[in-house]
């Protein structure tokens, strides 16, 4: 069975097709000319549509021209053009083909080349990641700052103090944020004399920069920082420098410390000068009148040994004088002035040779050291000659009071004893104020066996024991632990606590010392009890403020429990005050066992 | 004491005489049957038809390569584009087969007269009825076209917007 099919609908579908085609081809070539330079693949698609383009458009003219042809009875012609249109559509199928291939090879090394550049941003990223985790983990602050002066890098430890984001960090530059005085560079360097060196200056002379002290004021606070700082060049692929790294640390704190000490320590070098220039008066006068008594006293009559024990430690007073005021004259002949030093050196030198601040930096900061480190030494000695001179006074005064006690009240000798034990108490005195001062230095806590301490102290306080007839007893618990404390600071809270003691029970009685072990608080428990009147209930609770004291006028400062108190507290420990039963005070002083390692007081 | 220079692998005498007889007999060979050579080969009407039929096959090929290629893709217009591709790789199949059914037909089955033009075909196949309609091709390639400028417009589009590599 045969079916006959008009070929007219070919014709209009393919005449019409092919009218479409022409306008769709430039359309896609319209399309595909603005994406071509976007990317690869916009080329790739701008090439492919191009190819199609024009292949439509070939094979449409191709397939008009061939009705065209055929209707009008040229079948010739278009016999002689068929071979052409199909040879250039051949080829445009072949480019078409090639281009599409060569894209997917393209791709292919493209997608190589991109997971190898994916695992390299990868590696670089865990590097700096890696190295970034390194810098914040700086307990300092670390900068890094570009040759225009901008922040181009800062570590936690720098955003955390500046209380700024890293993205608010790397908009400033180093001179607005730490110098927020300055808004310029130049600003900022004019302030060079004020010990404002800027670390790039020293970088561009080629040389490291040595660590340098700024005034740097903190944004968040506003409050003005002493900044130690240490700067590194990095150096970019030429070999200049591009940047510097700085470190920032706080010594805020230390510089303070330093200057405080070094006023406590010229205070007393000072204050020694004028204690021994004082003490000649009264020190002379005991001397005078204690050789005048002997020189009256038979030769074995009786307190001659006394009063020449007193010569001698008169005599020894008078050395240690003489000592303390060597001191202080080698401390004030041999400090160095560095700044006086520079002074003159660029008045009187040549100008090339002019110190400049760099120079005057670095030697302020040795000779700083080496004036505190002379300092701290000289003040350690007029402590311990003061300390001695102390003791002498302390036997002066003791044996003139033995003496006192037996002399007859109405002789010249009496008389004489007075003066001498007069202008003892006045040398004690004029010392006792630097020994205050002295006592006031930084301490260091030392492990300390309490009851060989005790023991240590009464031996000081024997003799006002036995002037008042009083009976120290003491019950020391075997075994201590050894507690961590500053002994000189403690032995003024023994001492000060004895002689409130002594003083309450005034003549024959009892002072009872214990020591015991807390374990459950880890304690040691230190009681001094005593036979005396006990404390009035209206006063226990002012016992220990500052200035109250319930003794005659003269003979207490009403301190000495109030800073008993605050020195225990110092350690850790408590002090306490109560009555007892059977009468009598008692002070209970407790003590933490530390078994740390030592720190300062 | 050993010199530096690199030791020249000295080749077995036998294995080279066995290499030297198989070349000589190749060449007796050759020369058994010897015939004029004309240097440029003359190529016949059916060539022309082949190499259309093969850049057919390598454009159908192309687009389904292409289109594996860009199946994950999922920026704007790829769907179009993609579908263009598939219409394209159809559009080929259908002109490869007409193209091979026209070489095969009958040209007695053409009849009637438009010009030269042939008004009917007179089929009596399958084959004759799928050539009529695969005659058509416009039906294909057309929405081919209209798919790929489209699928571009959007493409086109979105890069004025941003040039993420999404469109990449």
């Amino acid at each position: 069975m045969s079916i006959e099919l008009p070929l007219f609908y070919v014709y209009l579908v393919d005449s019409t097709g092919s009218l479409l085609m022409l306008a769709l081809a430039v359309w896609i070539f319209r399309e595909a000319y603005c994406l071509r330079r976007h990317s690869f693949m916009h080329l790739y698609l701008f090439l492919l549509s191009c190819s199609l383009g024009t292949f439509a458009i070939s094979r449409a003219i191709g397939h008009i021209l061939s009705y065209f042809l055929r209707y009008t009875g040229r079948s010739e012609l278009w016999e002689a053009i068929r071979p052409i249109s199909g040879g250039v559509n051949t080829l445009l199928f072949v480019i078409i083909a090639s281009l599409s291939f060569y894209y997917g090879i393209f791709r292919n090394l493209q997608e190589s080349r991109d997971r190898e550049k994916e695992r390299h941003v990868k590696e670089v990223q865990k590097a700096r990641d890696f190295l970034q985790m390194v810098i914040d983990s700086l307990n300092t602050q670390l900068v890094v700052i570009d040759r225009a002066y901008r922040i181009v890098m800062a570590n936690k430890k720098f955003l955390t103090d500046m209380n700024l984001s890293k993205e608010e960090a790397l908009t400033y530059s180093c001179y607005q944020l730490l110098h927020n005085a300055c808004d310029t560079v130049d600003d900022c360097q004019k302030d060079e004399s004020e010990s404002h060196l800027c670390p790039w200056k020293k970088i561009d002379q080629g040389e490291a920069p040595v660590p340098m002290t700024h005034v740097h004021k903190n944004p968040a606070t506003q409050e003005e920082r002493y900044t130690e700082i240490s700067a590194s060049p990095v150096y970019g692929d030429e070999g200049a420098v591009e940047y510097m790294i700085e470190t920032l640390t706080d010594v805020t704190d230390k510089v303070k410390l330093e200057k405080l000490q070094q006023e406590k320590l010229t205070g007393i070098i000072e204050l020694a000068s004028a204690v021994a220039h004082e003490l000649n008066t009264p020190m002379f006068t005991v001397l005078g009148n204690a050789q005048l008594l002997r020189r009256q006293m038979k030769t074995d009559a009786p307190g001659k040994m006394e009063l020449n024990t007193i010569i001698r430690n008169v005599k020894k007073m008078s050395q240690l004088t003489k000592e303390m005021v060597n001191i202080t004259e080698y401390t004030t002949k041999d400090y160095v002035d560095i700044e006086k030093l520079f002074d003159i050196a660029a008045a009187s030198g040549p100008k090339d040779e002019k110190p400049d601040h760099w120079q005057i930096e670095r030697a302020q900061r040795e000779t700083r050291w080496l004036n505190l480190e002379k300092l701290a030494a000289m003040g350690q000695l007029t402590a311990s000659v003061a300390h001695e001179l102390n003791n002498a006074i302390n036997i002066v005064l003791g044996f003139s009071q033995l003496l006192l006690r037996d002399a007859n009240e109405n002789s010249q000798t009496h008389n004489d004893l007075l003066k001498i034990e007069k202008n003892a108490k006045q040398c004690q005195h004029i010392v006792s104020g630097l020994l205050d001062y002295t006592r006031s230095m930084a301490r260091e806590k030392q492990l300390q066996d309490v009851n060989q301490h005790l023991k240590d102290v009464l031996k000081l306080v024997a003799h006002r024991m036995a002037l008042g007839k009083i009976e120290v007893v003491t019950e020391f618990c075997p075994d201590l632990k050894p507690v961590w404390m500053d002994p000189d600071e403690i032995k003024q809270v023994y001492v000060n606590l004895l002689n409130n003691a002594a003083d309450a029970i005034q003549q024959d009685g009892q002072i009872r010392i214990k020591t015991a072990f807390d374990p459950l608080h880890q304690h040691i428990l230190i009681s001094f009890s005593d036979s005396g009147p006990g404390i009035p209930n209206e006063v226990m609770d002012k016992l220990f403020t500052p200035f109250f004291t319930t003794k005659e006028n003269g003979m207490g400062t009403g301190l000495g429990l109030n800073v008993s108190r605050d020195i225990i507290r110092k350690h850790g420990g408590s002090l306490e005050a109560k009555n007892q039963p059977e009468g009598g005070a008692v002070f209970v002083i407790r003590l933490p066992v530390d078994p740390g390692e030592p720190q300062p007081v | 004491m050993r010199s530096n220079r690199p030791s020249i692998k000295r080749s077995n005498p036998r294995s080279a005489r066995r290499r030297l007889l198989w070349f000589i007999s190749g060449l007796c060979c050759l020369l058994y049957d010897v015939h004029p050579a004309l240097a440029i080969q003359p190529h016949g009407a059916p060539e022309g038809l082949y190499a259309h039929q093969i850049a057919h096959l390598g454009f159908l090929i192309a687009m389904a390569y292409i289109w594996l290629r860009t199946r994950h893709r999922t920026g704007e217009g790829w769907r179009l584009i993609r579908l263009s591709f598939v219409f394209f790789a159809v559009w080929n199949m259908n002109t490869f087969i007409n193209h091979g059914i026209s070489a095969a037909l009958d040209p007695t089955k053409f009849q009637g007269d438009m010009g030269t033009l042939p008004r009917y075909l007179v089929t009596r196949s399958t084959l004759d009825i799928y050539f009529f309609f695969g005659q058509m091709d416009h039906f294909l390639c057309i929405p081919a076209a209209l798919c790929l400028g489209l699928g571009l417009r959007k493409m086109r589009r979105a890069a004025q917007h941003t040039f993420s590599d999404d469109v990449y």
